[in-house]
């Protein structure tokens, strides 16, 4: 690498220029010449026959362009939406796969479901439209919790799965799990819900397509974290289309957290419709069709138990859980509670045997898949809550237990499949110790008790694995899709440089970030460096964003690119010096014959690449342009210690987080501020998992009664305290930047370290996220009720 | 949220008269409420008249 400041800088975003003076280009911004609008007709009901749709009336409405059915879908031969990751359960059976329509086809399955689209002149007429649509539906009993999925009389979701089973699957050693718990000192159990989440991204879904008559192709401008998969996804499984003639581009997208991972129904249908009106529709969701039609996040059932000796050494852990899917499978939802959970149980401990079984239920609620995490925040709850739990009991310091179990040398084999590279776990325990200065925390709580308050200290030592990888071994798992990502550097006559990326941002930074990384890399100002993402008209592949890969994978398929860039031109550099290639090296943005003065700019060979008047034309190309893909060797393995202390107010029931402190290890840091901003973000979620944010249907009817921020509670600034974070740097080993991902640890770590704290405060063994002021009110009487 | 027509008025008197000869126009008092249910489909008032205290005459 060069002397370059640029690795480790807190270099502020490229983006925000544009983003802060109004220039961002979102979905909804993009307006194409004879724009139709759609909105989209939703069922009411949980479950539902639909007996018929008369949309006569909607037809014939002012401005009303087209109204289109399930029916007409079918008609057209237009497939349901696939699933990514075929599953194989305990009986060597695979998943079970329901058809999920991108109109529904005889039934509805829950609140939100697609039924029709009606398109207008505008927004307004497509909307009051959609009111004439006339559908006349059938109610049929509806099943809502995961708990009761597969209890018997059970309303069926799907008919292939009458016991409304997607799958029971099973990783680890039971045998020895079952051998290890019958010896052990002492057993901690517990039994939690870990709630279902609504994802609220600041710009809801979007969808703009728009066909073309005089080349038969089609471009869908999405709100999208991976637009080359969804175009593969769309045109292989859905549509039928040649993939070259759709176009897909993800413009500004304002955030993700997993939920525009996914194919969804309404973009299907808008670029289906586009052809047959033969003019663009655009559908932008509004926030309470947002509530019933994203995916949603986590709702798990769990028994969790671990198993300890005299001294508090784990011996074993013994999880069960149940994770509802939703009505249909969302495009990555089975490897969620599967591949993504159960591998992350051994968390930072040498456990030595471990076994966890899930079985996947439908139920008639939205679709659950990947949200901020995505099964490590629940893996990391599972863990750390038991771990706390257990060192309680066992009258230890929650720290010297954990101390005690962590895993010291590496690399590490995991019993869940796993290989840690590399960790320091006490490291980053140690730093939280002293951040947090828990040596004063008793001072504080007999000062919080004078004031009639109740104070509590809750740890959650988190592992996350990143850049899930390779695409072989995930491909023997059960993956339908590669999990590499590819990069292009395309050095300019003049020496400037646009990287592509198939990497997309959606406000984590990229065009920062990646911009440092390529001008560390070629020596020169990073105003020279364009990151482009998030359009598969210009970029040659990519996996996109998510499960905090892109610096890791994405950022390591620009550094190949960037390396191939160098070779070409040191062969260029060492023809003009008139030296030998082997004496030529690249350093501070210049080609040096080594050991002399000589050298030649980038810029120099870069124009000497496209004005080959004196170039070794008969052994190179002239250009300079190269492209690479990478493919990982291993998953990264962020990981760091949370504290939470928090104060709660037992006659009101109030609960205050008055300090979180996060030391994370995340390998090399490319620009702190950065990471600093996604541990924060992150903090918030996780913080409003546990304390204020909880999705709810009704269990009868299946109606969100959360459906609106009245009644869904995100965080707010004023919910949490002024975060204090630290860093620890392990590289990671196998990619050469040294990196890991910091996008999802805050949301991961951080629903354990304030429930623990919190069942520290009130002396409970355990409260229900979300712990509510009425849910803490309520223990707190209870308690008095029985001291 | 449906189409209406937003009224404004000069006098107390025009407002009432707006009120009686359409029965399901609202007055529009900082909106807290009315633009919330509007926004979310709820309400359907045909005219929304601002309340903001008319110049006296």
């Amino acid at each position: 690498m060069g002397a370059t400041p640029y690795i480790g800088a807190s270099i502020k975003r490229k983006e925000d220029y544009r983003f802060l003076t109004g220039a961002g280009n979102y979905t909804d911004d993009v307006a194409l010449p004879r724009q139709t609008y759609a909105h989209f007709v939703r069922s009411p009901h949980a479950h539902a026959k639909i007996k018929s749709i008369k949309k006569d009336k909607a037809q014939k409405a002012p401005g009303v362009v087209a109204v289109f059915t399930g029916d007409d879908l079918a008609g057209a031969k237009v497939n349901g939406l696939p699933c990514g990751w075929l599953i194989t359960d305990v009986n060597g059976q695979p998943m079970k796969e329901p058809p999920h329509p991108c109109l529904a086809q005889g039934k509805a399955r829950y609140v939100g479901d697609h039924v029709a689209i009606v398109i207008a002149e505008t927004h307004e007429q497509a909307r009051d439209a959609a009111e004439l649509v006339k559908v006349d539906y059938e109610e049929l009993p509806a099943v809502v919790r995961a708990a009761q999925a597969r209890k018997k009389g059970a309303p069926v979701v799907h008919d292939i799965a009458p016991d409304n089973t997607c799958y029971v699957w099973g990783l680890g050693d039971k045998a020895a799990v079952d051998k290890a718990f019958s010896g052990a000192a002492h057993v901690t159990t517990l039994e939690f819900l870990n709630n279902r989440l609504i994802p609220n991204a600041i710009e809801p879904r979007a969808a703009n397509a728009t066909y073309s008559r005089a080349d038969d192709s089609y471009t869908l401008y999405v709100a999208s974290q991976n637009p080359h998969v969804e175009r593969l996804l769309m045109t292989a499984f859905v549509l039928g289309l040649p993939e070259h003639k759709v176009r897909v581009v993800a413009p500004d997208v304002g955030g993700g957290f997993g939920s525009k991972i996914y194919l969804y129904a309404e973009d299907v249908v808008c670029t289906w419709a586009s052809k047959q009106i033969n003019r663009p529709v655009k559908w932008t969701a509004d926030r309470s069709e947002s509530f019933v039609s994203d995916a949603h996040g986590r709702d798990h059932v769990t028994k969790a138990e671990l198993a300890l000796d005299r001294d508090g050494k784990f011996l074993a852990m013994r999880v069960t859980t149940t994770a509802n899917m939703g009505a249909y499978l969302s495009t990555f939802a089975s490897c969620i509670p599967t591949i993504l959970y159960a591998t992350l149980l051994a968390g930072q401990y040498t456990t030595p045997a471990i076994y966890a079984e899930v079985t996947a239920v439908f139920t008639n609620t939205a679709p659950v898949d990947a949200y901020r995490g995505a099964g490590r925040p629940e893996a990391t709850y599972v863990v750390e809550r038991l771990v706390e739990t257990a060192a309680r009991e066992m009258k230890m310091n929650p720290a010297e237990i954990r101390r005690r179990n962590f895993i010291k040398s590496f690399p590490y084999q995991t019993p869940v499949a796993l290989l840690y590279d590399t960790g320091n776990y006490e490291a980053t325990l140690a730093e939280a110790l002293k951040i947090a200065d828990v040596a004063g925390f008793g001072g504080r709580k007999a000062d919080a008790a004078r004031r009639g308050k109740l104070r509590g200290l809750g740890y959650s030592c988190y592992i996350e694995a990143c850049g899930i990888a390779p695409s072989n071994v995930a491909g023997a798992l059960g993956a339908r899709a590669g999990l590499f990502e590819a990069g292009e550097v395309r050095v300019h006559p003049t020496g400037k440089v646009t990287v592509f990326t198939g990497s997309h941002s959606h406000g984590q930074g990229h065009e920062t970030t990646f911009g440092q990384v390529v001008a560390d890399r070629l020596g020169i100002p990073m105003e020279d460096i364009d990151i482009v993402h998030g359009d598969t008209g210009k970029i040659l592949f990519g996996m996109g964003t998510y499960g905090s890969r892109s610096i890791a994978v994405g950022g390591t398929a620009i550094v190949k690119a960037v390396d191939k860039i160098v070779a070409k031109g040191k062969k260029i550099a060492a023809h003009l010096m008139e030296a030998a290639e082997a004496d030529i090296e690249f350093k501070d943005g210049a080609f040096v014959v080594k050991g002399t003065d000589k050298k030649k700019a980038f810029a120099e060979v870069s124009l000497a690449a496209y004005v080959p008047h004196n170039y070794p034309l008969d052994k190179l190309e002239p250009g300079l342009n190269e492209n690479a893909f990478y493919d990982p060797a291993n998953f990264t393995f962020p990981a760091g210690s949370h504290i939470c202390e928090v104060e709660v107010d037992p006659d009101t029931g109030t609960v205050r987080v008055v300090n979180f402190t996060a030391v994370d290890d995340f390998g090399k840091i490319i620009n702190p501020m950065i990471v600093e901003g996604q541990v924060h973000g992150g903090l918030t979620q996780g913080i409003g998992q546990a304390l204020t944010e909880g999705c709810h249907y009704d269990k009868d009817s299946g109606q969100l009664v959360t459906g609106s921020y009245l009644d869904y509670c995100m965080p707010r600034a004023d919910d949490v305290p002024n975060f204090r974070v630290g860093t620890k740097e392990t590289p990671c080993t196998h990619n050469p930047l040294g990196v890991k991902g910091c996008g999802e640890a805050g949301a991961i770590g951080a629903p354990a370290a304030v429930m623990n704290a919190l069942s520290d405060a009130l002396g409970l063994r355990d409260i229900e996220m979300p712990a509510t002021p009425q849910r803490i009110w309520r223990a707190c009487r209870e308690m008095k009720k029985a001291a | 949220m449906y189409a209406f027509n937003y009224q404004k008025v000069k006098t107390v008197a025009d407002a009432a008269k707006v009120l009686t000869r359409d029965g399901d126009a609202k007055l529009l008092a900082g909106g807290q409420s009315l633009i919330a249910a509007m926004k979310l489909r709820l309400a359907h008032p045909s005219e929304v008249t601002p309340r903001s205290p008319p110049p006296s005459r």
